[in-house]
């Protein structure tokens, strides 16, 4: 079994949730609600390297209330 | 949707970890939060002291996002400091002391360690590291002012935990408070609550850890923590029976092993958890039928999901199926199992398991794009919410119930904790010589996985195998390092390029006990069988490596406590880390005991002293007088053409080497000194003497025992008997003063070397030896001094009122003065009782020795020598391995006493015998004759001091003598002096791998005392025990049985009736009759055919007889009987009695050359035997028992007894009634004649050599002479 998020020769997207968590995504799958497409499509090497740029704080960003 | 396992929704409240605890404190402060030992701590005074800690932590600057690694041993210490860094705002990290530093700087470096906690005592490792630390321990000063702490929330760091990474580099998961409440709040997968109490046996860097410290903490209840970094089987069983816990949380290797060898530490344990890897139904089957009411938890999940995510309580139903579900998710979590669109997957269908909910971590420290391909958007969950893709394949059943089916990766379970073999991978290409590498995991064995590493070394390199593995192990926490080690010079590859799996080949588990030291002591001896049983490899050399050998944290455990039950020493992992050898794990045993100086080069006094063993022969020699008493004669007999100058040239060289065989012993004012005679000077007597074969035996008696003067002459001389152009006879004797039974070695070595270098024209070339006897003999002195007089206060102890002579079975009075005239008995243990003891041994960490001596000692009981046996022993007396290559006089004798009393199993006498034997052992430099001396025991003539029965076993390495074109084969000595009452000698024999062969066995009497057939009964009757404890060794040995079932009913039924008319002239062919009249269906003999009745037996041997008396045989006619061990002996011997005449038994399976003189010597007047043995019987009368003709005659004859009237002459307790052979000293056996009247008295060793057959179908070896 492939795992989607596992095919080197696919493409895919960084998806970004409103606290500024990060993931990966394969391409041809909807993209969930609460998540937004922040780059790509491209390839995975790509979307990795985007993502270990512009997600330097793991920590969940708080949601401002109201 | 449909197999959405969300948990029960419950809401979560939004709180940290430091908040619940402090409600708890709050709560109830006096309540125990930890117990560590003897300690206990309540939740106010935890609560306190991490207090203080965290406003240090504040001040040095922790807080929201800093990571503090803890190096801390698991006990109150460690505790307080992660409660200290969580209420400082920060996250810890928990850096296992066992850990290598490398290892440790790794991590550092991975996570971004601000500040390390650990104490004084541990700093210095952490020196090298580019890390700020502070010691817990050291006295610090509280800030004046109000430490101010930051707000910490649910969604902050609390701990990060590290796992392996299949690229290299450990993964740390950094997991939110939230992560940890949500695992511990509001869950029902165990209980959890204030009078709960939960065991932390879990390694620190598991991620299980923090249910079994937090899980406890956030709920009021107890946590116990077990001492030492790894779980450790015999702790767990003891602490839940001490402190009553509740909940074990075990990974399924610890669970099993548990299950099997502690099944203690479930009593009274409400949910234990098997987890971690796939548990076993077996395991969890038996310990529920062992505690009914025990919750078995198989829980699920990983690391990023904060441990258990789903958890399955095992029902009746699941121990009938092949695996254990992991059940459904827990609440405030889910799991999900997914297609590859990340559908979900029908019920049965395999899929991925992905996992979501309140246990997910933040993600992957410092690897955002690692944590983006983990950590993912849920198509299946609320907006914006994350899942973890878990690598694990699973299906769902149709009740919801979730199976584990796998991995999609490569990443395995090495007895719970995950491993990425990339990442070991990865450490090994790292090392220079390795060119590529690759990590599997094998299970060679079922449930036994174990990491095996291949590796193609690079170009120009070749691989050391143990460098490498030390490479890995300075890299890799222990669990992590292969366990096997394959170097190939190309990996295999399939068609399609990828690593062909099936194509690796199975390591071959270190050749153990190989090419290192073999072991020197008794204690070395049980730990290498203890590392053997542990490791189920064959044999362990005293150097190899533990965890080599594929030993492991939880094997090191258990031998751990098998040395603390064995030896009384309980010893640390960390020790067993540090020095994982046998000679390692020795050193941490002695220390603390007294040192003993090393043998060093000498300065030469200018009297040198004589050696305390020698000065007690000295003594003796001179009380006696001129005498061969202490001479130890050795005869080969050498075929082919001897060289006589290179032989006398050799036995110079050998001389000229062992300053020991040129020393005489004069006295300066009547004290003996050691007179070294240089080299160039010794002329050792080396006498040619022409002889016949007829001649011989009384020249080498002679030779052999004409006494030395000690004063003025070698303690050394050769004889060389020519008995022909090719065939002579070589006698060398020695004085006991110059040599001792490990002498030989040397001496035959030597001697055969220096021979082939003679021959050759050459001077033997030998590296000069590192020592003599007189260094020995100095370092011996000067070692009284320091160290006999401790041992001395130890054998005064030892020995305070043992019985000065010991109640033997014996058939005469003791005279006055012994003549020291002695008699031996062959007996044979076989291979099987061999192997029997052996294992016997093993399992309860002692020596072959100590099984012997248990089971002379209980024999010895059994025949009414009270409860108080000593035993005397010999021990080799060479401390050091350089005197190995000595020549000399070393042995010491050493007295055992063992306690038999209060009817202890064989078991039970194991354990006191090993203490005995051990506490000897490690007394052993005091010379025997100084403890004579010093306990002055009643000194007799007639018997030896301190004890009369002597035990040994020998190992010393037996040297051959070896000469090119010239067979030498070593001729027995029949006789030797009796120096003890009962002398037992055993010598193992074994094959090229170790296995073992059979122990031969010799019994030397005192004929002043015993008779040859109470001798043979005591041989056969220890014989006996041992095949009884063999197989039930916690049988008490007060009930073996020490008779054979015919000697049995003889004894009890027969022979007691008419015991006192013994010697009243019958016969004990009429005894016998006597006794199957009485009994007739009572089984006589067990044999391979089958059983045969005394009616039967005595019906066919009355048959037999009668043949016989038609041929002849009458009084004094001696019938040889050449048959196998059988029913058909048993009645020849009988019939052969019956017709009055004198048996001859002849063994089939002696060379043939010796049966044929045995037939010829014995002059016999019909042979019996069977087709298989005519072709050996010559020319003599033939009754063949299997010839047709004969079976005919033999039916046609009449069974019942005969009687004198059908006999060719009328029968006498004076005529013969069977003769065996005895080995001779010239090499042929020699025909002893017993007496039908002798055989009467002589009834134990007569019935048990006429039913030998029924012995031998018992397992039990033969007794009698060869």
């Amino acid at each position: 079994m492939t795992n989607p998020f596992e095919d080197a020769d696919s493409t895919y997207v960084v998806l970004v949730n409103d606290q500024n968590q990060h993931s990966l995504w394969p391409n041809h799958i909807e993209v969930p609600a609460g998540w937004t497409t922040a780059f790509g499509q491209n390839n995975r090497q790509a979307c990795l390297d985007y993502i270990d740029q512009h997600w330097t704080d793991l920590a969940p960003q708080r949601v401002a209330v109201g | 949707m449909q197999n959405d396992r969300a948990g029960e929704v419950v809401s979560l409240p939004e709180v940290t970890l430091v908040e619940l605890f402090g409600a708890r404190v709050v709560g109830a402060p006096g309540a125990v939060a930890l117990v560590s030992g003897d300690r206990r701590v309540s939740y106010g005074e935890l609560d306190g002291l991490s207090e203080g800690l965290a406003d240090r932590l504040v001040g040095w600057g922790v807080g929201p996002g800093v990571l503090v690694g803890v190096r801390l041993e698991r006990g109150v210490d460690m505790v307080v400091a992660l409660l200290a860094v969580l209420k400082a705002g920060g996250a810890y990290t928990l850096l296992d002391p066992d850990f290598p530093v490398d290892r440790l700087a790794t991590v550092v470096a991975e996570a971004d360690v601000a500040l390390v906690l650990t104490r004084v005592g541990m700093r210095g490792v952490l020196s090298g590291l580019d890390v700020a630390v502070l010691c817990v321990d050291e006295p610090w000063e509280a800030s004046a002012g109000v430490v101010s702490r930051a707000v910490v929330g649910p969604d902050d760091v609390a701990c990060v935990m590290f796992t392996s990474g299949s690229t290299g580099r450990p993964k740390g998961v950094a997991a939110p408070h939230r992560a940890l409440v949500g695992t511990y709040l509001g869950q029902d997968y165990c209980e959890f609550g204030a009078g709960e109490v939960f065991l932390q046996c879990s390694p620190v860097s598991w991620d299980g850890f923090a249910l079994e410290l937090f899980g406890a903490l956030v709920h009021g209840a107890v946590c116990v923590l077990q001492a030492g970094q790894n779980p450790q089987p015999h702790l767990i069983e003891a602490l839940v029976v001490e402190h009553g816990v509740t909940m074990l949380q075990l990974s399924a290797s610890l669970f099993n092993f548990l299950v099997d060898e502690y099944p203690g530490a479930f009593a009274g344990v409400r949910t234990a958890f098997t987890g971690g890897e796939s548990g076993s139904v077996a395991h969890v089957a038996k310990v529920l039928g062992l505690y009914p009411g025990l919750r078995v938890g198989n829980g699920y999940g990983p690391a990023e999901s904060m441990g258990f995510t789903t958890c399955h309580t095992v029902t009746d139903a699941d121990l009938t199926s092949a695996a254990l579900p992991i059940g459904r998710a827990v609440t405030h979590k889910r799991a999900f199992v997914l297609d590859g669109s990340l559908r979900a997957a029908p019920v049965g269908v395999v899929g991925e398991i992905y996992v979501a909910g309140a246990g997910l971590a933040h993600g992957y420290t410092g690897r955002p794009g690692l944590t983006a391909e983990r950590f993912v958007a849920n198509p299946h969950g609320g907006p914006g919410e994350r899942m973890y893709r878990t690598g694990d394949l699973g299906r769902l059943r149709a009740d919801g119930v979730l199976e584990y089916a796998g991995r999609i990766d490569d990443q395995v379970k090495i007895r719970g904790f995950r491993v990425e073999p990339g990442e070991v991978a990865a450490v090994l290409t790292g090392h220079a010589t390795v060119g590529q590498g690759v990590v599997v995991v094998r299970e060679d064995r079922p449930g036994d996985k174990r990491l095996a590493a291949y590796v193609v070394p690079a170009d120009g390199h070749s691989v050391d195998v143990a460098e490498l593995r030390a490479h890995v192990a300075g890299l890799l926490p222990e669990y992590m390092v292969p366990s096997g080690f394959v170097v190939l010079e190309v990996l295999p590859l399939t068609p399609n390029g990828k690593l062909d799996q099936r194509a690796l080949p199975a390591p071959t588990t270190t050749v153990a006990g190989q090419g290192g030291r073999s072991a020197r002591s008794a204690e070395e001896e049980i730990l290498c069988a203890l590392f053997a049983e542990i490791l189920d490899v064959p044999s362990v050399g005293v150097d190899d490596d533990f965890f080599a050998l594929g030993g492991h944290s939880l094997k090191a455990a258990q031998l751990l406590s098998w040395i603390r039950s064995t030896l009384g020493v309980q010893l640390g992992i960390r020790d067993l880390f540090d020095s994982p050898t046998v000679s390692g794990v020795v050193g941490r045993l002695t220390e603390g005991r007294p040192a003993r100086p090393a043998v060093v080069v000498a300065e030469r006094p200018e009297v040198l002293p004589l050696s305390f063993a020698q000065q007690r022969l000295w003594v003796l020699d001179q009380m006696e007088g001129p005498s061969g008493t202490y001479n130890i004669p050795v005869a080969v007999r050498l075929r082919g053409v001897v060289d006589v100058a290179a032989l006398r040239a050799a036995v110079d060289d050998v001389v000229g080497r062992h300053e020991a065989l040129r020393t005489c012993y004069p006295t300066v004012d009547g004290e003996p000194y050691q007179l070294v005679v240089p080299a160039a000077e010794a002329r050792v007597p080396f006498t040619v003497v022409e002889c016949d074969n007829e001649r011989l035996a009384q020249e080498v008696q002679q030779t052999s025992f004409a006494p030395f003067d000690l004063a003025t002459e070698l303690p050394i001389r050769v004889e060389l008997f020519e008995l022909g152009e090719d065939e002579s006879m070589l006698v060398l004797t020695l004085h006991h003063i110059a040599s001792d039974g490990w002498s030989n070695g040397p001496l035959w070595d030597g001697l055969s070397s220096a021979y082939r270098a003679r021959v050759a024209g050459q001077a033997p070339d030998w590296e000069p030896l590192s020592f003599q006897y007189a260094d020995y003999t100095l370092w011996q002195h000067e070692l009284l001094g320091e160290v006999l007089d401790q041992q001395l206060a130890h054998w005064r102890q030892a020995l305070e009122g043992a019985p000065e002579e010991l109640a033997l079975p014996i058939d005469r009075p003791r005279p006055a003065v012994a003549s020291h005239e002695g008699d031996i008995v062959e007996f044979h243990l076989d291979a099987e009782l061999h192997a029997g003891l052996d294992s016997m041994a093993r399992q309860y960490g002692v020596t072959l020795f100590m099984v012997l001596h248990a089971g002379l000692a209980a024999l010895l009981t059994r025949m009414g020598a009270g409860t108080d046996v000593p035993i005397g022993t010999v021990v080799a007396g060479r401390s050091d391995q350089a005197l190995d290559d000595l020549v000399g006089f070393f042995v010491n004798t050493l007295v055992l006493r063992t306690d038999t009393s209060g009817a202890p199993t064989f078991g039970e006498l194991l354990d006191r015998v090993r203490e005995t034997d051990l506490a000897a052992f490690t007394h052993q430099d005091l010379p025997f004759e100084r403890l004579v001396e010093e306990l002055n025991p009643t000194r007799s003539l007639g018997r030896h001091p301190l004890f009369q029965v002597m035990l040994a076993l020998q190992n010393n390495f037996d040297g051959s003598l070896q000469l090119p074109d010239v067979t030498a084969q070593s001729e027995p000595f029949a006789l030797a002096p009796a120096k003890f009452d009962l002398d037992f000698t055993f010598a193992e024999e074994r094959t090229g791998a170790g296995v073992p062969a059979g122990v031969h066995a010799t019994l030397q009497y005192a004929m002043d005392l015993f008779d040859r057939g109470t001798a043979c009964a005591l041989a056969e009757r220890l014989v006996r025990l041992l095949v009884a404890v063999v197989g039930d060794p916690e049988v008490p040995v007060g009930s073996v049985e020490l008779l054979g079932g015919v000697e049995r009913e003889l004894v009890l039924s027969g022979w007691n009736d008419t015991a006192h008319a013994v010697g009243d002239g019958r016969m004990l062919s009429e005894i016998f009759e006597e006794h199957v009249r009485s009994a007739p269906g009572a089984r006589a003999l067990v044999h391979g055919e089958g059983v045969l009745s005394f009616g039967e037996l005595n019906a066919r041997a009355n048959r037999l007889a009668r043949l016989l008396i038609g041929r002849g045989v009458g009084p004094e006619a001696r019938v040889a009987v050449l048959l196998p061990r059988g029913a058909d002996l048993v009645v020849a011997l009988l019939a052969v009695l019956k017709a009055g005449g004198c048996y001859v038994p002849v063994d089939p399976e002696y060379p043939a050359d010796r049966v044929a003189y045995m037939l010829e010597d014995s002059a016999p007047a019909v042979v019996i035997t069977d087709a298989a043995g005519l072709g050996s019987s010559g020319s003599v009368p033939v009754v063949c028992v299997d010839d047709p003709g004969v079976v005919g005659e033999l039916a046609s004859l009449s069974v019942v007894d005969v009687v004198d009237a059908e006999r060719v002459g009328v029968l006498g307790s004076g005529h013969a009634a069977y003769a065996v052979y005895t080995s001779g000293s010239t090499g042929r056996p020699k025909g002893v004649v017993v007496e039908h009247g002798s055989l009467v008295n002589l009834f134990h060793a007569h019935v048990e050599e006429v039913f030998a057959a029924e012995l031998a179908a018992l397992g039990v070896g033969r007794c009698g002479r060869r």
